[in-house]
């Protein structure tokens, strides 16, 4: 019975003593190094080359035959004739029935919330898909083929991707006169960009995740297996970006990309096919390559960071369906120009190696980052840096629960009793988690309340304002509530170290349970919150710059001010920042913030992306624990008075 | 303190009052970490339909609940004029009581044992004596009420809540020292849910030591409470015969607990065991994890003969870890029973450790099962991973407590000092 026996109290008690004391280094020396382990995983030494797990897939064996690539031109430029959202949808479904598959359409209807105006913002739109049954199956599985269909013209800044449905239509028309598929194919072309596929999603899995009003599918197949996307700006390209982060950083199966991968690369088409079409060269120069390595993975982590997909497979992706979007991509630097014909037949390569699939996708990882396109990540070599990193918050709770059970800071080594001599006062956690809890789901609700109360503004600005309005009440309330419940005159007293004991176990638990669903959003708000959340010292009497320090870090830390430089990053790196002068370059960060803050809260009931939750519920009430810890009694009153009697 | 405390209960009536009226029930209910399917009120619902229609409950494989229960929810939902959801709150609010009242009775017993026994005590142990502490009671039903795990069980409908009040009323009266109701309640325990039949055990030793001033002869004190628990116990089996009229209960019930042919996950141990264990094995571990849970009643009935009631809250951890379909209401019970013992708190050196674990597995967990069973991208192992992790916490803050208590009561006898040996701090090995 070591645990109940074995009281060797002293022995115990000076290594918990040396591991407080020592503590705030070792913590250091494994932040740094956990950072730097997770970028050295960048190197090609260090992380694994891209293999197919799934041996019946058998990718790039199969003969490609496709010869509608002229087809795929003639319908690209038919689509370019239509104008209206009624006759693309009675074209497409000419077409499909033309070609002799079922066909059937979806209406749909979204509202968006929080919209530029004082109106409700509508949007309708109509999908069209065709099922082509499975000549050697029963319809219990399908594959789907799915491109978003736009007009031309109608004034959205999106990329027009009509050679996508032009090329599927062809590849419709190709597909069918084979025998060999034993699973349905799907045909799916959506509008209005991720509602439609969400309102498709939904009705076909019959979920209900969101507040799309859909009507039900007339025609259904089995279920969804895997899913390729296909978007084609122009009849021609230099390179495919292989886009697989899904909704709310899901991925699909590693196999998915691979198979892709291997098909686009194989010796018949030798397309440079990597995340976002980069990542395709091997430099000379191994400094050059490690630096295009980690600005990769960087790239693809931020993507799965902020949780939202760029096209329809990332919601596919959610119900089980191993998706990713195939993008041409006309303008990539590579000297060789491909055309319709080609995709048609890596397309038709992809999907002749997923119908040979006897079983779901389950070989390979679910959880892997790309540093470039011929290896990975995968999760059994990302965890050990994110543990390292979020260590030393663990440490540092442990040895402030040491520190606060001492009787006196220089604490005694020989301990003479089995009982700890002093009695921690925990009464400061409850009200203080209480309080941080409600403002969290506060701020969640505040954005509706807004609206509510304001019904003279536009619905976004004034979501904003009530955002912004209870966020700045929390962060004044919160301290004073919790300073109320300080009971004791003595400000030597613990309680307040015990709370920041606890407010680190809490934001330690809720980062790794963030990283394990979303492990970039895990990692990113791991490496801001870590190193300020350990700086903070509870102890009384501090010199005030030392004070004002901490208050910096904490600030600097939390999300509306983390945001706020992602924001500025993302404008940096993209080579967005328009204005020269350093106060409008402010101005339009804060504006880029702005706009994501509304993106994902609409995005939060059009795909039911659960970000802006996750820092409303999780982040930001963690923040405001530490914020509280830091507005705990700095002066002693009670040793001012005790030196003006000593004098 | 006190009405901070009170501010704290009317705080957590009010979220129960407001959880149930948002529905939120329907979601709860299913949550596997509230209801397992001895306990789920969508099995009752389904016994409730099936009776009315005139079959058998227990002719399917659905409904694993008692016969009284079924008839007491028949009825609830018939005659009640609110939603069965009050009742549920009107049983917490019970436990609530009963939990005052136990700290009042505890306190006063633990005192005057402790007056008694002085005498014995070594020179210099009033830093660990017990004090009368008047806020206990209150603290007691505030930590009730406030666990997040009281308040799912509460809101979700688990008849866990059933079982608990049980073994709460009858740790109340055996202090009280009624015989025929404690045994009442242990019996109903026991017939809620099996396991608790081993706390007969500390009930009857709890009344024997408050009895002690009128000590009577040990056989015939022990054959009283045995022939009541078994009186009450065959009076409620015979009631749910004549209830629904044939036996087959028996087996859907008790048969089920022990012999576990559902899977489903739950925070426990036995579904994944048993999911991955060859049938040629089964047998032979369905015994020893069964055994498992009764064992350990012989060793602590005999090293905690003199802390009944603590024996008792052993007891129901032990239950809450090892029994076949634990919910979160299980672990509700032992940690509301815990404040009775602060005084050994300064002992207890793993409480932020298991505190830590079990808060961990609370919030890991359900990630974990919905990256299993919904986003289907991580297997059974990582949901098995947070209950090993939650069972591991309730081990750890056990073997605590029940350390500290032993060592207490050997620095009252020996004095609080640790002993020097040759100019070195001894060590004090338990044996």
């Amino acid at each position: 019975m070591g645990i109940v026996s074995g009281m060797e109290t002293a022995k115990r008690q000076r290594l918990l003593q040396a591991l407080a004391k020592h503590e705030w280094w070792i913590g250091l020396v494994m932040f740094v190094f956990g950072v730097a382990f997770f970028i050295a995983l960048a190197h090609d030494s260090l992380n694994a080359r891209v293999y197919v797990d799934e041996n019946a897939l058998m990718p790039g064996i199969a003969s490609e035959s496709f010869r509608g690539g002229s087809e795929a031109q003639t319908l690209g430029n038919q689509w370019e004739q239509l104008n209206t959202r009624d006759q693309a949808v009675s074209w497409l479904t000419d077409r499909l029935t033309s070609i002799g598959v079922e066909v059937y359409t979806q209406n749909f209807t979204a509202v968006f919330p929080f919209s530029g105006s004082q109106q409700q913002q509508t949007v309708h739109g109509t999908n069209v898909y065709g099922i082509l049954r499975a000549p050697r199956g029963a319809s219990v599985e399908s594959i789907v083929l799915s491109s978003p269909y736009r007009l031309l013209g109608d004034g959205s800044d999106v990329q027009p991707s009509h050679y996508g449905v032009a090329l599927l239509l062809s590849v419709a028309k190709h597909f069918r006169y084979l025998n060999y598929w034993s699973k349905d194919l799907i045909f799916l072309f959506y509008s209005e960009e991720l509602v439609g596929m969400q309102a498709w999603t939904e009705a076909y899995t019959g979920t209900k995740l969101t507040n799309i009003q859909f009507s039900q599918l007339p025609g259904r197949s089995g279920n969804i297996d895997s899913a390729i996307n296909i978007e084609m700006p122009s009849p021609h390209f230099t390179a495919i970006d292989l886009d697989t982060a899904g909704i709310n950083g899901m991925l699909p199966n590693y196999d998915v990309y691979s198979l892709s991968w291997k098909v686009a690369t194989s010796s018949k088409h030798n397309v440079p096919t990597g995340p976002f079409g980069e990542g395709v060269h091997h430099f000379a120069d191994p400094i050059a390559h490690f630096r295009q390595n980690v600005y990769l993975m960087l790239r693809t982590a931020s993507v799965q960071a902020a949780g939202l997909p760029s096209s329809g497979h990332g919601l596919l992706v959610r119900h089980r369906a191993e998706a990713l979007t195939v993008r041409a991509l006309p303008d990539a630097p590579y000297h060789k120009r491909y055309g319709l014909q080609d995709m048609g037949n890596i397309l038709s390569g992809i999907v002749r190696s997923l119908n040979n699939l006897l079983e779901h996708l389950h070989h390979s990882f679910y959880f892997y980052i790309l540093p470039n396109s011929t290896h990975y990540v995968s999760v059994s070599l990302y965890t050990p840096p994110l543990a390292l990193i979020i260590l030393g918050s663990v440490l540092k709770a442990i040895s402030l629960w040491v520190v606060t059970g001492l009787k006196n800071e220089s604490g005694d080594s020989q301990a003479k009793f089995a009982f700890g001599e002093v009695q921690r006062n925990v009464q400061l956690v409850l009200p203080a988690f209480l309080c941080s809890q409600l403002s969290g789901v506060a701020v969640y609700v505040a954005p509706h309340i807004g609206v509510w109360l304001m019904p003279s503004v536009s619905q976004a600005v004034a979501a904003l304002i009530g955002l912004t309005l209870t966020a700045v009440v929390c962060i004044v309330l919160v301290p004073l509530i919790v300073m109320k419940f300080d009971n004791s005159n003595d400000c030597h007293n613990t309680q307040w170290a015990i709370l920041h004991c606890f407010a680190l176990v809490a934001n330690t638990i809720t980062l790794t349970g963030l990283s394990m669903m979303n492990f970039s959003l895990g990692l990113l708000f791991s490496i801001i919150t870590v190193v300020p959340t350990r700086i903070l010292r509870q102890r009384p009497n501090q010199h005030f710059l030392s004070w004002f320090l901490q208050l910096v870090f904490i600030v600097m830390a939390s999300p509306p001010v983390v945001l706020w430089f992602g924001c500025l990053v993302y404008l940096l790196l993209n080579g967005q920042l328009a204005s020269v002068s350093l106060a409008s370059q402010l101005v339009e960060t804060t504006v880029t913030l702005q706009n994501a803050i509304l993106a994902a809260l609409r995005h939060q009931y059009l795909t039911g992306m659960w970000v802006y939750a996750a820092v409303t519920l999780v982040l930001w009430p963690n923040w405001l624990l530490f914020w509280t810890t830091l507005w705990r009694p700095v002066v002693c009153t009670a040793d001012v008075t005790r030196e003006k009697k000593e004098q | 303190m006190a009405s901070l405390a009170w501010c704290g209960v009317a705080l957590s009536l009010a979220v129960r009052i407001g959880l149930i009226e948002w529905r939120t029930c329907e979601w709860l209910e299913s949550r596997i970490e509230v209801s397992s399917p001895l306990t789920s009120w969508n099995r009752i619902e389904e016994a409730l339909a099936l009776l009315s229609k005139g079959i058998s409950p227990y002719d399917g494989d659905v409904v694993h609940e008692t016969p009284l229960v079924i008839l007491l929810f028949r009825a609830a939902s018939r005659y009640l004029p609110f939603s069965v959801g009050y009742l549920f709150l009107l049983l917490d609010v019970c436990v609530a009581w009963a939990l005052r009242e136990i700290a009042v009775v505890h306190q006063k017993l633990v005192v005057k044992r402790q007056k008694s026994e002085k005498a014995k005590y070594a020179e210099g142990v009033d830093c660990v004596l017990v004090l009368e502490d008047i806020e206990l009671p209150d603290l007691m039903v505030f930590l009730y009420l406030i666990n997040p795990f009281s308040i799912a069980t509460c809101v979700g409908q688990s008849t866990t809540l059933l079982s608990t009040t049980s073994v709460v009323l009858s740790l109340l009266w055996a202090l009280k020292g009624s015989v025929l109701l404690s045994t009442l309640f242990v019996a109903l325990a026991s017939y809620l849910s099996f396991y608790p039949i081993m706390l007969i055990v500390p009930i009857t030793m709890i009344h024997y030591d408050v009895s002690w001033e009128s000590r009577k002869p040990r056989i015939s004190f022990i054959l009283k409470i045995s022939l009541s628990f078994i009186m009450w116990g065959v009076m409620l089996l015979w009631l749910s015969y004549t209830a629904v009229g044939s036996w087959q209960f028996v087996n859907a019930v008790y048969g089920f607990i022990l012999s576990v042919p559902d899977h489903l996950p739950n925070l426990g141990l036995f579904w994944y065991f048993f999911m991955l264990v060859f049938n040629h094995f089964r047998e032979f571990f369905l015994w020893t994890f069964q055994i498992n849970v009764f064992i350990y009643c012989i060793p602590l009935a005999l090293r905690l003969r003199d802390h009944p009631a603590f024996m008792l809250y052993a007891f129901c951890f032990l239950i809450s870890i090892f029994k076949s379909f634990p919910t979160v209401g299980d672990v509700a019970l032992p940690l509301a029973l815990l404040p009775l013992w602060s005084h050994l708190f300064k002992y207890m050196r793993y409480t932020f450790l298991a505190s830590c674990m079990l808060l961990a597995a609370t919030i890991i967990g359900p990630i974990f099962w919905y990256m299993w069973i919904i986003a289907g991208n991580v297997n059974a192992n990582f949901f098995f991973a947070a209950t090993v992790l939650h069972s591991l916490g309730q081990i750890l803050l056990l073997n605590d407590s029940i350390g500290s208590l032993l060592r207490r009561d050997y620095d009252l006898l020996h004095g609080i000092r640790i002993p020097q040996i040759d100019g070195k701090l001894g060590v004090v090995r338990l044996r």
